[in-house]
């Protein structure tokens, strides 16, 4: 985590399946992931429908150029998006404090392969999120694992570029 | 000196026992007195049906238990921290109906909403369940399973593809400028925290109230951020903020005004025996008025007690006029014979003056001359037959008997009194080239309440999204579904409103809650299980969805479809109740519902297109209550103008001649003049309030006029009169014109009234109504 508040920016792509009990098959979708400290953060999804998300601060904005929609929140107003987004941002900015406001965490591995385990404590987030794993390598992330509750299940994998 | 030490124990021991009589009477009424401190019981009903339920809804209602909070001066995150705590205190206080903070667990209002999304929802329409409309739902469902909405579309959407949920929660929502920041609500623009309060008690009973301000001081202790400010508005803050400005200024000049009026008595008379003395008829008419409004009302309002004991100032003349016009030694008959007849005809006239505002439709203006005309004529009484003999025994009469110079002169004053015509000439020119006395018609203008706390009180309105409390419409029926109706048959003229830019939008009932009619309907558009079954097998043809991945959605709808309509008493979940109660409510058997206009740009548009409407009236408060004002001020001078011509009979039968009835009155009639003039010259705009300070400067500019005009008195005597007026004159500057330092800006208008009506009475009444030297009488 320390070696990790000390990048100032990344970039990153990124290819996730999900695993969406309504649906007979994972879907998939990738792209690539921008991070600049502390709180900016974007990712562009290429395939399969092009999709920009931008997190600025509390403010996030979600651009469908396909669909001609541009959607702009407030994550104060959005508890479960705020929680995954800072969830992803905290631990790009090595910032434990943020985790461990939503979540109990506990690291385990080494410093070349370690695995963060966060459990959430806060209940608005307990109410969806079962369980997150975060796999890295130094100062670098591996990989984005998220459990809902429902069975729902998000794994994102990331090569650094 | 043992003896002498002894007789005046003797003489003043019935002093003494009269007195702890009287205190004791007093204690014993007072105890089992019922007091009110509760406006509405004190302020006009109101003239018309819908103007006295509004005005009831405004003062006892819903929205005069909102509480607006602020809390600024910190950093964000301190502010979210301080309004958790404080929303969190004030709750376990006990004392609030709700706390808001935009925080807390809505779990239970988020899931009532979902099981009735159908019933709830605008989007529940035959269309959105076709075949092609339930095509594209699915294909916007798998779109936003893919995309970063994933958990949320997951959540909500597979359970429910028309979006229904989500548009029922839009109406609960509503049309609200403020902003969620670490859990709690933030004003849209600046760093401030904000908290919506709703009290449990009434806004107008001041008790409870200063109980929900201790409250929320502790509540506020616990809760402060380093440099943190609390802002408070709402009608019942300052409700109790004026109160407490004005008890405090009126404490303040209870005690300094008693002390000088004792040291003056005492100087005076050169004897604390004449305090003790005057308690005793002083204390025995207050208990008589008190008790005779507990009687006929079945209540003593503060504000009778507080303005009707200002009132019997002028009863404390009675006492010092016979006092001060005793000679040593005197018996009861000999002080009466010269002035028992002057007295008697003061008393008669000030309680007849007093008896029009008995009739005033104006409660708490009847009960204030309920408490004066008793109290003025048991002082009256209490200083003829019980004060007299207590004097007499202890022989208290005035010390200074030798006739001064400066009297003979002040007298030949009198000579040349025709140049003393240009004060009220003076005042008359005054009064014609400002117009006359100005009237005041805007209630606002008379609420001691500081702009300044109006204006915070409107900015956390707006940043919180509370609806205004003046200006509103309601619309009523025999019962709740009536309303519901109506409320939604004006919903099309409402957006036509919001799209003219006329409003910004606007709260009501069914825009929550919509109507049986319109709950029916939608679920009459939900097919039954086999038609929907059948649809969605054909719309997600072709699409990856497991075959029972909307089972969820089939059951809802099913379950949803076997329902009833929901009622106002289904709405039992705390937050949701919390919404709707304020805008749908039963009183007295009809059901009412509020529509209340939010960013309101063009009020008279707003007015003109609803008025007419079915069972909707549009209220403009402000407006209601100041021609309630006026009305009753109008009535109000008609009764007074009855009391002043039972006087006028009363005098011109007392004094039996035209002329001396001529002096009298004229320089009352003059001392008005000045009065008015000063008061216009001041800018002040005249209320009730003055016209009640006038009748009693009025009242006792007859006593000073009743004993000047006297006729064939010796020297002694006129030294005596001349004193003893000099004394009462002094006494009532010292109580109510002490009024006139007052920070409330009704009770320095009273005071000023009442300083210059005084000085301008005893002034005039000394150089009119008195004889000439040398003039045959």
């Amino acid at each position: 985590m320390g070696s990790l508040a000390a990048v100032p920016s990344s970039r990153a792509s990124f290819h996730e399946e999900k695993t969406i009990a309504a649906l007979t098959r994972p879907v998939q979708d990738s792209g690539t992931l921008d991070y600049v400290r502390p709180a900016h953060l974007e990712k562009h999804t290429l395939t399969p429908v092009e999709e920009d998300l931008v997190v600025d601060g509390e403010r996030l904005t979600i651009t469908r150029p396909a669909a001609h929609s541009v959607q702009t929140l407030n994550l104060e107003e959005q508890p479960e998006i705020r929680a995954l987004v800072d969830t992803i941002r905290g631990t790009l900015a090595g910032d434990l404090g943020l985790l461990r406001r939503l979540y109990q965490v506990t690291l385990a591995g080494s410093q070349a392969a370690w695995r963060l385990t966060l459990v959430p404590t806060d209940g608005r987030l307990q109410r969806f999120l079962r369980v997150v794993w975060i796999d890295g390598a130094g100062a670098s992330l591996r990989a984005i694992d998220t459990v809902q509750v429902n069975g729902d299940r998000t794994r994102m994998t990331i090569d650094p570029s | 000196m043992s003896v002498s030490l002894a007789s005046a124990r003797r003489r003043t021991a019935p002093i003494l026992l009269a007195l702890l009589l009287s205190a004791g009477l007093a204690a014993a009424v007072f105890s089992r007195l019922d007091f009110r401190t509760d406006m509405a019981d004190f302020l006009p009903q109101g003239r018309s049906e819908a103007t006295r339920f509004m005005l009831r809804e405004i003062r006892t209602g819903e929205a005069a238990r909102l509480i607006l909070i602020g809390i600024e001066g910190a950093a964000p995150d301190r502010l979210a921290e301080a309004s958790r705590t404080m929303a969190a205190a004030l709750s376990r206080s006990g004392r609030f109906a709700f706390v808001e903070d935009g925080g807390g667990d809505d779990e239970g209002a988020e899931q009532f909403l979902f099981r009735h999304r159908y019933l709830l929802s605008p989007a529940t329409t035959p269309e959105a369940f076709t075949t092609a409309s339930l095509r594209h739902d699915l294909e916007g469902l798998l779109e936003a399973l893919a995309s970063s909405a994933a958990p949320l579309a997951a959540r909500y959407g597979v359970e429910d593809p028309p979006g229904a949920f989500l548009a029922a929660v839009r109406g609960w929502i509503g049309v609200s400028p403020v902003q969620t920041r670490d859990g709690v609500w933030f004003a849209a623009d600046r760093p401030r925290a904000l908290i919506l309060a709703k009290t449990d008690a009434a806004g107008v009973d001041l008790d409870a109230q200063r109980q929900v301000r201790a409250a929320i001081d502790r509540a506020w202790e616990a809760a402060r951020p380093e440099g943190g400010r609390l802002l408070l508005a709402g009608p019942a803050i300052f409700t109790l903020q004026a109160s407490q400005a004005i008890s405090g200024d009126v404490r303040l000049i209870a005690i300094v005004s008693t002390l000088l009026i004792v040291l003056l008595l005492v100087w005076r008379f050169r004897s604390p025996w004449v305090i003790a003395a005057i308690g005793v008829p002083i204390l025995l008419s207050v208990t008589a008025a008190a008790l005779a409004v507990q009687c006929v009302f079945g209540s003593v309002h503060g504000v009778t007690l507080g303005f009707g004991l200002t009132m019997l100032g002028v009863s404390l003349d009675y006492p010092v006029l016979l006092i001060g016009h005793r000679r040593q030694g005197e018996a009861i008959p000999g002080t009466m014979r010269r002035i028992g007849r002057t007295l008697a005809l003061t008393v008669v006239a000030a309680v007849l003056g007093l008896t029009g505002m008995l009739f005033s439709s104006f409660p708490g203006l009847s009960q204030l001359g309920l408490f004066s005309v008793v109290g003025l004529a048991v002082a009256a009484l209490a200083t003829r037959f019980a004060l007299a003999p207590l004097i007499v025994a202890a022989d208290i009469a005035p010390v200074s008997t030798a006739v001064p110079d400066w009297l003979l002169r002040l007298e030949r004053l009198r000579l040349r009194r025709g140049w003393f015509l240009a004060l009220p000439g003076a005042a008359l020119l005054v009064l014609a080239w400002t117009g006359g006395p100005m009237w005041e018609t805007k209630l606002a203008r008379l609420s001691p309440v500081p702009r300044a706390a109006l204006a915070l009180d409107a900015e956390l309105r707006a940043e919180i999204g509370a609806p205004e409390v003046g200006r509103l419409a309601v619309v009523s029926g025999a019962d709740a579904q009536t309303v519901l109706q109506r409320e939604e048959d004006l919903a099309p003229l409402l957006d036509g409103l919001v799209r003219k830019g006329v409003l910004l939008g606007a709260e009501m009932a069914s825009r929550t809650l919509p109507s049986a009619r319109t709950q029916l309907a939608r679920i009459a558009a939900l097919p039954d299980a086999e038609v929907l079954a059948a649809r969605m097998q054909e719309a997600a043809a072709g699409l990856p969805f497991r075959p029972d991945a909307f089972r969820g959605f089939a059951e809802a709808v099913a379950v949803e479809r076997a329902m009833r309509p929901l009622g106002p008493a289904d709405i039992t979940d705390p937050r949701l109740a919390a919404r709707l109660q304020p805008l749908l409510f039963e009183r007295d058997g009809a059901w009412y519902g509020l529509i209340a206009p939010a960013g309101l740009r063009d009020p008279a548009v707003f007015a003109a297109a609803l008025r007419g409407q079915p069972g909707t009236a549009v209220i403009d408060m402000q407006a209601e209550t100041d021609a309630l004002v006026a009305a009753y001020t109008g009535q109000a001078l008609r009764w007074l103008g009855f009391g002043v011509l039972a006087a006028l009979a009363a005098l011109a039968a007392g004094l039996r001649s035209p002329g001396r009835l001529v002096r009298v009155l004229a320089p009352i009639a003059g001392a008005v003049c000045l009065t008015l003039a000063v008061l216009a010259l001041a800018r002040v705009r005249l209320s009730l309030f003055h016209v009640v300070a006038l009748q009693l400067m009025v009242g006792v500019g007859l006593d000073y006029a009743l004993f000047f005009a006297r006729r064939g008195l010796d020297e002694d005597e006129r030294a005596r009169t001349f004193r003893t007026l000099a004394t009462c004159a002094a006494m009532t500057l010292l109580s109510f014109g002490l009024l006139a330092f007052c920070r409330t800006p009704l009770l320095r208008g009273i005071g000023l009234t009442v300083a210059v009506g005084v000085i301008g009475s005893i002034f005039l009444a000394f150089l009119f109504a008195g004889p000439r030297p040398g003039e045959a009488t």
